[in-house]
C-alpha cells in the first residue's frame, strides 16, 4: 500500500493542539477551585518528593562517622532546608484542605476525590516528618559517640605528646604547644586549661562512687547481721530445749537411782512372802 | 633545671618547690612574691636552683594567656611548672615534682590568689618592678601543700572514703566468718537437743516397769 508520510502533518497538529490545551485544560468545570486545587496538590506532591531526596541525602551525610572531617555545617543547613520545606507543606496542605472541604458544594464524588488526595497527601508528609525526626535522633546519637571518641583521641594524643621527649619538637597534634628553652632544653605543655575542669569533675565523680559502693556495702551488711540474728535466735532455742531435756533425764535417772538403791521393793517383797506362807500355814494347818 | 631530687617516681615524693606571684605582662610579668623550698637540694645548689625557677616562672607565666590555666611538664620527669592566670591580671606559678597532682595544685592557686587579692588588692596593680611583698600566707601555703594528701579537701575524702570502704570490706569478711561459726554451733545444738531428748526418753523408759511392747 502506500505509504504517505504524514508526520509533518501530525506535528502541525499536535501544535495546534497543544496550543490550544492550556485553554481547554483550565475551566473545564465550574469554579477554578479544583483545577487550581489539582495544580496545588501536584505542587505538593512534587515538594514532599524532593523533600524525601534530601532527606536521604541528610541521612547519607550523618551517618559518616569520621571524626575529622565534620560535615556538621552541611548537615546543620541541610537540615534547616528540610525544617522549612516541611514547615511550607503543611501550610500547603492545610489550605489545601481547607479548599476541599469548602469547593465542590454540588458535586459528592469530587468532594470525596479531593478529600482523598489530601488525605494521602498528609500521610506522605507525616511520613517524611517522622523519617525526618528519626534521621535527627540518629545523628544526635552518632555525635555523642563521635565526641567520646573525640574526647578519647585527645586525652591519648594529649598524654602521648607528654611522654615523647624528642628535642626541639615543634608542633604536635591538638593539644600540645612547645616552649623552646634556652640551653638545649626540653618542654612540653601537658594540657589545657579545661583539663583542670574535667579532672576536678573526675574526681568528683569518683568520689559519689565510691559513696554508692559503700552504701551498696552497709545493706549486705544489714543483710547478713539480720540472717545470723535468726540463727543466733535458733541456737538459743535448742540450746533451751536440751537444758529442759538434760535437767528431766537427770531427775529420771535420779528416781531410778532412787529406787535401784532403797531396798523397798525386797522388803516388800519378802513381807509378801512370809503374808503368803502365814496365811498358807493358817488355812493347811487350821 | 639543673639538679632535681624528685625524679623517681616515688608517689610518697609529692614536692611544692616553688610558688611565685605576678603581675601578668605579655612579655615580662612583674614579680610580686616568691616563695621557696628547696630543703631538699644540697646546699650549694640552692641559689643556682632559685634562679632557674624564678627563670622559667616567669618566662612560662608570661606564655600563658589571661585567664587560662597552664601546665608545662619538664623533660624526664624533672617536674611540672603549673600557671594560672587570673582575668584581673594576677597570676601565680608553682613548680611541682611530677608526681604532684596538677588539681591540687590549681586549687591551691586559686586560693592562694583570692587571698592575696583580699590582703592587698590595690597595691600590685601599678608595679613595674620586681617587688616583695611580704606575703606571710604563702610560705605558709607552700608548706601546708608539701602534703597534698592532708591539704585538699577533695584528695582527703577521698582517701578517708577509701580508707572506710577497706575496714567495710574487711568487717564483711568478718562478718562472713562469723555466719559461718554461727552455722556449726547451730549443728552442734540441733544434734545436741536431739541427743539430750533421747537420753530423757530411755531414762524416762528405765523408772516405770517396762510394759513389754
Amino acid at each position: 500500500m502506500a505509504c504517505v508520510d504524514r508526520t509533518a502533518e501530525f506535528f502541525e497538529i499536535t501544535e495546534q493542539l497543544s496550543s490550544h490545551i492550556p485553554h481547554v485544560a483550565k475551566p473545564r468545570q465550574p469554579g477554578h477551585v479544583e483545577s487550581h486545587f489539582n495544580v496545588v496538590a501536584d505542587e505538593v506532591g512534587r515538594e514532599i518528593h524532593t523533600g524525601s531526596l534530601k532527606l536521604q541525602e541528610l541521612a547519607k551525610l550523618a551517618k559518616q562517622r569520621g571524626i575529622f572531617n565534620d560535615k556538621t555545617a552541611q548537615i546543620q543547613e541541610l537540615t534547616y532546608d528540610i525544617k522549612q520545606t516541611i514547615t511550607g507543606l503543611n501550610t500547603k496542605i492545610e489550605t489545601l484542605d481547607r479548599a476541599a472541604r469548602e469547593g465542590f458544594s454540588h458535586n459528592r464524588h469530587e468532594r470525596q476525590h479531593a478529600t482523598s488526595i489530601v488525605e494521602a497527601l498528609k500521610t506522605r508528609l507525616l511520613e517524611l516528618t517522622k523519617d525526618f525526626k528519626d534521621i535527627l535522633q540518629l545523628r544526635t546519637e552518632i555525635m555523642k559517640k563521635q565526641d567520646n571518641r573525640r574526647k578519647m583521641y585527645g586525652d591519648t594524643m594529649a598524654s602521648s605528646s607528654a611522654s615523647s621527649a624528642y628535642p626541639f619538637q615543634h608542633t604536635s597534634p591538638e593539644a600540645a604547644a612547645n616552649i623552646d628553652m634556652e640551653g638545649g632544653q626540653q618542654t612540653q605543655l601537658l594540657d589545657r586549661g579545661t583539663t583542670y575542669h574535667t579532672s576536678r569533675a573526675e574526681a568528683v565523680e569518683n568520689v559519689q562512687k565510691v559513696i554508692g559502693e559503700l552504701a551498696q556495702i552497709f545493706q549486705r551488711v544489714a543483710g547478713l547481721v539480720q540472717e545470723q540474728d535468726e540463727m543466733i535466735r535458733r541456737i538459743d532455742d535448742d540450746v533451751d530445749t536440751t537444758l529442759a531435756n538434760v535437767r528431766a533425764g537427770q531427775t529420771a535417772l535420779l528416781d531410778y537411782f532412787h529406787r535401784i538403791s532403797s531396798n523397798r521393793g525386797l522388803i516388800l517383797k519378802i513381807f509378801l512372802i512370809l503374808v503368803f506362807f502365814v496365811v498358807f500355814f493358817v488355812i493347811f494347818l487350821a | 633545671m639543673s639538679s632535681s631530687s624528685s625524679g623517681s617516681g616515688d608517689p610518697k615524693k609529692m614536692r611544692l618547690l616553688s610558688l611565685t606571684l605576678y603581675r601578668w605582662k605579655p612579655d615580662h610579668p612583674v614579680e610580686l612574691s616568691s616563695h621557696y623550698d628547696l630543703s631538699h637540694f644540697p646546699f650549694f645548689q640552692r641559689k643556682t636552683v632559685q634562679e632557674h625557677i624564678r627563670f622559667h616562672s616567669r618566662l612560662i607565666c608570661a606564655r600563658t594567656p589571661v585567664g587560662r590555666r597552664q601546665s608545662v611538664e619538664f623533660e624526664q620527669n624533672l617536674g611540672n611548672c603549673h600557671v594560672y592566670v587570673h582575668p584581673s591580671g594576677l597570676a601565680a606559678a608553682v613548680l611541682t615534682s611530677a608526681e604532684y597532682p596538677m588539681r591540687v595544685a590549681f586549687s591551691m592557686l586559686s586560693e592562694v590568689l583570692r587571698l592575696f587579692q583580699d590582703k592587698y588588692g590595690g597595691q600590685w596593680e601599678n608595679t613595674d618592678a620586681d617587688r616583695s611583698i611580704g606575703f606571710t600566707e604563702g610560705d605558709e601555703y607552700v608548706k601546708k601543700f608539701q602534703n597534698p594528701a592532708e591539704a585538699d579537701k577533695l584528695t582527703k575524702v577521698q582517701k578517708d572514703l577509701d580508707e572506710v570502704k577497706d575496714v567495710m570490706l574487711k568487717s564483711i569478711e568478718d562478718l562472713l566468718q562469723r555466719g559461718e561459726t554461727l552455722d556449726s554451733l547451730m549443728q552442734k545444738s540441733t544434734d545436741l537437743s536431739q541427743t539430750s531428748y533421747q537420753f530423757y526418753r530411755t531414762a524416762k523408759k528405765n523408772n516405770q516397769c517396762c510394759q513389754l511392747y
